[in-house]
């Protein structure tokens, strides 16, 4: 390891600038504000399912979350795979950042599944279903990983570490999809929205639907920048630590 | 159809609560780390101009 | 021995796994305390369930899972606590052999250690559960050691990475446990179809599963293993 924070070396010398850079930018107050309209548009302009009754509508915070969640996650994934190669501290920051709002994401998602699904399949949970069962061990994975990034003071470690587990993570994530498949029945609807010639959603509700794609898509992205930004001062802060201690 | 307003709620209000908790809680700890880098400079340039306040 | 060299990366691996076990051998604290670990577990969950409920033979393959995995966690856990004492790990980086055969080595040595402790555990579960002796608990016994296999190959990576950080005891479980998941599920599966005396084609695919889950984590883990250490 040569230079410890490659990424901030320039910063360093001038911290009251970066420090005086919010995490919170445009960027996240636009991701706010698609939130917002996404969520009135729900709420007040969308029909409800005509079987499901005002429940359905939890889809478009529940969907929205996996979709978000994945995109953090697959973004760890491919960051672990960089820094493992380029060994640059922003790919080891990028992961963590990402990682972190996955599991937001992915408790999101949970909690708003069993909502629905207490009273759609009339049981809070059900292990039957695939998609449900792969989330919880990626949430478990996720949280190990970010544990595992916590019990390490090296960086240098903390990044080998964490991406090794992270690309291991990506081999397991198959496997466990194959024994959930073998295991469980296939009772879970499948995605409406993506079939050809069964259009069951009304063109406002689809139109809903990919909007909150969209407007959760922004969020988690606005939330990455935020959360690496945290990461960027953290490794300031904690490197000015060292350096106090030095004197 | 069936009433589930409750749950519709229910799931929107937990998703934002977590939400709003995890953005409140990125603030606090850029909050605290912001004033660790603040004092760390503090401390930097005090000792630069008085050597005597150096510790250790 | 007439000129020094280095060995080629299995035998230096296997002289790994024998140092290891000659430890274990004279010392037997740990092989010990596993054991009793492992037979104590099998009595305590007996009485989990209510008997007149369910047949001991049929919770029997259930108990099995569960106090293989704790064993392993347990015995696994000590594999690379043994190098940080007195920085043995230090002494094995700076000799000859390459970072894949401590691996393997410490792997093998692992793998021998569990299945030490599964050739006690299986004849007590057979004893106290009244499983009949046979063939079936004899296919048993080989999916063991094929879930074995995959549980050592992430086990042994991830013990050498805990024994580095704050809450080792308290991360190799958590590290370890999401990836025994497709083994335990398959291995499960396996056991319980064959103990009630179905045919060996209806676990089929549970067992390509174990099988290719040992290959690719076996294969993985190997090549990970350089980047835990210091570089």
């Amino acid at each position: 390891m040569t230079a410890p924070f490659r990424g901030t070396t320039p910063q360093q010398r001038d911290p009251q600038a970066l420090v005086a850079k919010p995490i919170f930018d445009w960027f996240f107050a636009f991701a706010v504000v698609a939130v917002i309209v996404l969520y009135v548009r729900a709420l007040a302009f969308t029909p409800p399912d005509a079987l499901q009754g005002l429940a359905q509508k939890i889809y478009y915070v529940h969907i929205a979350a996996w979709l978000g969640a994945y995109t953090a996650i697959g973004i760890t994934a491919l960051m672990s795979i960089v820094y493992l190669w380029l060994h640059d501290e922003r790919a080891d920051r990028l992961g963590e950042a990402s990682a972190e709002v996955g599991l937001v994401f992915l408790t999101v998602g949970l909690t708003t599944g069993t909502i629905w699904a207490h009273r759609i399949w009339g049981a809070w949970w059900v292990w039957w279903d695939m998609r449900l069962t792969l989330t919880l061990f990626l949430w478990f994975i996720v949280a190990a990983y970010l544990v595992l990034r916590g019990g390490i003071e090296d960086p240098g470690m903390r990044g080998r570490y964490s991406a090794v587990l992270a690309v291991l993570a990506a081999l397991l994530i198959p496997f466990i999809h194959l024994s959930v498949y073998l295991f469980s029945a296939r009772l879970h609807p499948m995605p409406v929205a993506l079939q050809p010639g069964r259009p069951k959603m009304s063109p406002e509700m689809l139109t809903t639907f990919l909007g909150s794609f969209v407007a959760f898509i922004i969020l988690c992205i606005a939330l990455i920048r935020a959360r690496y930004r945290l990461g960027v001062l953290r490794d300031i802060a904690s490197a000015a630590e060292i350096d106090g201690d030095a004197r | 159809m069936i009433d589930t307003h409750a749950e519709m709620v229910a799931g929107y209000v937990v998703a934002t609560v977590i939400y709003i908790g995890y953005v409140v809680s990125l603030w606090l700890r850029a909050r605290r780390v912001r004033g660790v880098i603040l004092s760390a400079a503090k401390n930097r340039s005090a000792s630069e101009r008085d050597p005597s306040l150096r510790s250790g | 021995m007439n000129e020094l060299r280095a060995p080629g990366t299995l035998s230096a691996a296997w002289l790994l796994a024998r140092k290891d076990l000659a430890i274990e051998f004279r010392t037997r604290t740990a092989f010990f305390s596993a054991l009793v670990f492992a037979i104590l577990a099998l009595c305590i969950f007996y009485f989990a369930w209510d008997q007149s409920i369910v047949a001991p033979s049929e919770l029997a393959p259930g108990v099995l899972w569960v106090v293989l995995t704790f064993s392993a966690l347990l015995g696994l856990q000590r594999s690379f606590g043994l190098e940080e004492h007195d920085r043995g790990i230090d002494a094995l980086l700076v000799s000859p052999v390459s970072r894949e055969s401590i691996y393997l080595g410490k792997a093998i040595g692992n793998l021998l250690f569990l299945s030490a402790i599964q050739a006690v555990t299986i004849p007590a579960l057979a004893l106290f559960y009244n499983l009949p002796v046979g063939r079936p608990l004899l296919v048993v016994t080989g999916i063991v050691l094929l879930a074995m296999i995959g549980i050592v190959a992430v086990g042994t990576l991830f013990s050498a990475m805990a024994v580095n950080t704050r809450m080792a005891e308290l991360l190799l479980p958590m590290l370890s446990l999401p990836f025994f998941v497709p083994i335990l599920m398959s291995a499960a599966q396996i056991a319980t179809r064959t103990l009630a005396g179905r045919p060996m084609s209806e676990s089929a695919p549970y067992l390509k599963i174990l099988i290719a889950f040992d290959v690719v984590f076996v294969v993985a883990c190997t090549l990970a293993f350089p980047f835990t250490l210091e570089e």
